[in-house]
């Protein structure tokens, strides 16, 4: 097990944690995760026009992060997808806190004393209260390098799991995608699916993750859980025939987790979930 | 009876109370892949007019994996038994964080549905979801609002103009099952619409009276056919 000393406890003091969600849902959230304070004026209701600045802020981190070859959310699908029946929160930063022309640079409208949202996490019930789908993470740490924002992603799905008060996630992410690594530090991902023609993309793993408050705690403060089994066995992601064997699998029945991030190769580790890990 | 397809995986609610549900209702797993070969005709469009296309991606990730997309099917002839399935609408849904409640979001009509087909579907999807009350997010113009509104005596307006939604105003509405939603308070004729030029200003007084504590109902005009009246209980 390695610790990062520096890297979250630093983004927790200089970023502000927001929330966006309609009004009558703040209530039931925990709006001090890690002890850490959600102010009052960072609570959006999405449905109110105070929050439509902010919203139109969170459209442009999406579209920055993964670009326009990547897979845009319709603009709507914030408010229908994600905030309205879930929650969009993150971490921002006051406008005139930001390097020089950073705003211009980002393409971001903001006044001095707005909040800039630098990563947003966003997530809808599948079973409500506890059971959440992420589908959305981004973060503005390639683009501004000069605010020495790493773990950043991993901090951001940490702090608004812990706002949701989730204790399993489930979430879809390509074999190729790097962020493998962020979702594999949060324990053995089961797999649901390995080969996924639902989606856009087949090659796309459906994965549920078991979370207790501690966990993610631990998680936001940068320490690596290390691979959970030293025995797995590796599934290289341009391999399909491999993945959809892997998914027959699965749907004969057989139980199936990454259980770390991928290596050097971009290989991820696989292995079976152990009766102990199901129960 | 219409027939339906439900997409929602077992991790969803909506798994276990389609298959409960009484209605004419086929459920399909999108997380397996026999399911998930068949699901095609059943997608919204994945391009065209902005405010319904939806990636097939999203459509996975917020609604057939933790929420359902609901098909409303056209009648097939008693021959055809090996057709692809046929919608005649389609709606996504997506569970609220609080337990039996619903968002329902990217109404597809197909065009040969009937003016009656959305609200159909809408009334199908609350009960196909056993959903205590189900907000949607729809537009001003579209006459699906009046329709539910006819159907369930009034609907609360959350939103005059939802943020985002940027080709035309959408209202954010409340519904509930018939007979459980009857607001007290006083009719406003002055926060009412009357025509497409006085929209823009009606939707900024409504907001106003949202934003400052009140509650608004939307209900058919006893008094002009075709027309919402708009009943205000104040804070």
């Amino acid at each position: 097990m390695s610790v990062e000393r520096t890297g979250p406890a630093r983004l927790l003091s200089t970023l502000e944690p927001f929330v966006v969600a309609p009004w009558w849902r703040f209530g039931s959230l925990n709006l001090r995760p890690f002890g850490v304070a959600v102010r009052p004026d960072n609570c959006f209701d999405v449905l109110s026009s105070r929050a439509e600045r902010l919203l139109h802020r969170l459209v442009r981190l999406d579209r920055l992060t993964f670009g326009p070859e990547g897979m845009p959310m319709p603009r709507w699908l914030f408010v229908d997808g994600s905030a309205l029946p879930g929650v969009i929160s993150g971490l921002g930063i006051r406008a005139d806190e930001l390097p020089p022309r950073a705003v211009q640079r980002l393409g971001l409208e903001a006044r001095p004393s707005d909040l800039v949202p630098l990563a947003m996490y966003i997530a809808v019930p599948a079973r409500p209260p506890l059971v959440w789908y992420g589908h959305n993470l981004a973060s503005l740490n390639r683009q501004l390098p000069e605010m020495e924002l790493g773990g950043l992603a991993t901090l951001t799905k940490a702090l608004g799991l812990s706002i949701m008060r989730c204790t399993t996630q489930i979430g879809a992410t390509q074999w190729t995608s790097a962020a493998l690594h962020v979702h594999a530090r949060f324990g053995p991902m089961e797999l649901l699916t390995a080969w996924t023609p639902a989606h856009a993309n087949p090659a796309t793993l459906t994965y549920k993750l078991e979370l207790d408050e501690s966990l993610l705690e631990r998680v936001a403060q940068g320490i690596r859980p290390g691979m959970v089994t030293e025995d797995p066995f590796w599934i290289e992601p341009r391999d399909h025939d491999a993945i959809r064997a892997l998914e027959e699998r699965i749907e004969r029945g057989k139980r199936f987790a990454v259980v770390g991030p991928p290596d050097r190769k971009g290989r991820v580790p696989v292995a079976p979930v152990s009766p102990h890990q199901a129960a | 009876m219409n027939s339906y397809v439900v997409i929602a995986s077992p991790e969803s609610n909506a798994w276990h109370t389609a298959r409960a549900s009484k209605r004419h209702v086929i459920v399909l797993d999108p997380l397996r892949a026999p399911d998930a070969h068949s699901l095609t005709p059943l997608q919204p469009p994945t391009e065209g007019d902005p405010e319904h296309a939806i990636p097939r991606w999203a459509v996975y990730d917020c609604a057939e994996v933790p929420g359902a997309v609901i098909a409303m099917l056209r009648e097939r002839a008693a021959d055809d038994a090996i057709a692809p399935f046929a919608p005649l609408a389609v709606i996504l849904a997506a569970p609220h964080a609080e337990p039996g409640d619903w968002h329902l979001f990217g109404l597809n009509l197909h065009s040969d549905a009937t003016e009656r087909t959305a609200a159909d579907l809408i009334e199908a999807a609350i009960d196909l979801l056993d959903a205590r009350q189900a907000t949607l997010v729809l537009p001003w113009s579209d006459p699906t609002l009046l329709t539910l509104c006819e159907r369930l005596g009034s609907v609360e307006l959350l939103c005059a103009q939802v943020a985002l939604h940027s080709s035309q105003p959408h209202a954010a509405v409340l519904m509930r099952r018939r007979g459980e939603l009857r607001p007290e308070g006083l009719a406003r004729p002055d926060l009412s619409a009357d025509g497409e030029d006085d929209l823009a200003l009606s939707l900024d007084r409504l907001r106003d009276r949202i934003e400052g504590g009140s509650r608004v109902f939307l209900e058919v005009d006893a008094a002009h056919a075709g027309r919402l009246a708009v009943r205000e209980v104040a804070p």
